[in-house]
């Protein structure tokens, strides 16, 4: 786990001289040196370290470049300290796939929905499908509060598709995928007995909204109530991901 | 999050970003420790072996750093971070 450093750790955001002077060092450092071997190890560092590293160096290149104008600094700071829902499922897929394949373009995958999305053809990135059964061993991975969330998150990334009736026995995709939690929840040591408790008797996914509460002023299944759930757990989400990681302190 | 972390004349670098423009990758580098020494690099091939490759000018450092701050332009013309 990373260790987590606030920006007075960084420097003085509001100072734009040490900011200006941070990439003329950088300038210095980055012209005319020696080549390097590049010697990448794959480390698991706090993403809200990241993001305050990335603001601090992005704000010093915009005053370089003369492009800050009004803007507040100090608040750009602090907009990037906020957790997202996209960034917990990042976390997650992070967590899941440390050591998974690259893109192309060297990207990891972004999400368990990304990660079991297979395209047809590498061309068309509008014709492809879901592997349910894929999702489902991965959600299975996951405990509790994190488990909730990715299989939230699965809702989401499927958009306007959770609902197509695509699946196995013509079930729609997210059902598809809870028929696979339930098939591999019931084998033994597969699932621990909070996903068993959860999808116990449950074959869609009204069913398990509805068994968990998530209802609306109606009284009708709603996956947005599940969504208000899990976003109000996003910080205990947060950490128990970095509980769970085993990445080496860097800093 | 995962990230790649290089040994660079033996301080331990963070890559933070990586940008690809017409034909050259730039890879934009933070020290773990000192977090005021941020670097920028390109990534070459070479017998094997992927290498960093300093900039070769001030030109070129300076369309490193345009790369950057416009590809992350909308932290910096957000509404939200205004007044």
């Amino acid at each position: 786990m990373g260790k987590v450093v606030s920006v007075s750790d960084i420097m003085d955001v509001n100072d734009q001289d040490a900011l200006v002077k941070m990439v003329e060092r950088a300038r210095n450092n980055s012209i005319g040196v020696k080549d390097t071997v590049r010697n990448a190890k794959r480390f698991y560092v706090d993403m809200r370290e990241i993001k305050k590293l990335l603001s601090v160096v992005i704000v010093s290149c915009a005053l370089t470049l003369g492009a800050v104008g009004t803007i507040q600094v100090s608040q750009v700071i602090q907009e990037k300290d906020t957790i997202k829902t996209e960034d917990v499922t990042q976390e997650i897929a992070s967590l899941l796939y440390a050591n998974g394949p690259e893109n192309l373009h060297g990207a990891h995958y972004s999400s368990i929905v990304s990660k079991n999305t297979i395209y047809n053809n590498s061309n068309d990135r509008d014709n492809f499908y879901y592997n349910h059964e894929g999702i489902a061993k991965d959600l299975l991975k996951l405990d509790g509060d994190m488990f909730d969330y990715a299989f939230c998150s699965v809702c989401t990334d499927m958009g306007k598709n959770i609902n197509n009736l695509v699946g196995v026995g013509g079930r729609s995709n997210i059902d598809s995928v809870i028929f696979y939690l339930g098939l591999y929840s019931s084998i033994e040591g597969r699932a621990n007995d909070y996903i068993r408790n959860s999808f116990s008797g449950v074959d869609n996914l009204n069913d398990y909204l509805v068994l968990n509460n998530y209802l609306d002023k109606d009284g009708e299944p709603s996956i947005e109530e599940f969504k208000k759930s899990c976003d109000r757990r996003a910080f205990k989400v947060f950490d128990s991901i970095q509980k769970d990681s085993k990445g080496a302190n860097i800093a | 999050m995962n990230v790649d972390v290089s040994v660079i004349d033996n301080k331990s670098y963070i890559e933070i970003d990586k940008i690809s423009k017409n034909g050259k990758t730039y890879v934009y580098l933070i020290n773990s420790i000192d977090k005021t020494d941020f670097i920028i690099r390109k990534l070459v091939a070479l017998n094997g072996d992927i290498h960093y490759k300093g900039l070769d000018n001030d030109k070129e450092f300076d369309l490193a750093l345009m790369y950057f701050t416009k590809k992350h332009e909308s932290i910096l013309s957000s509404d939200d971070n205004k007044e």
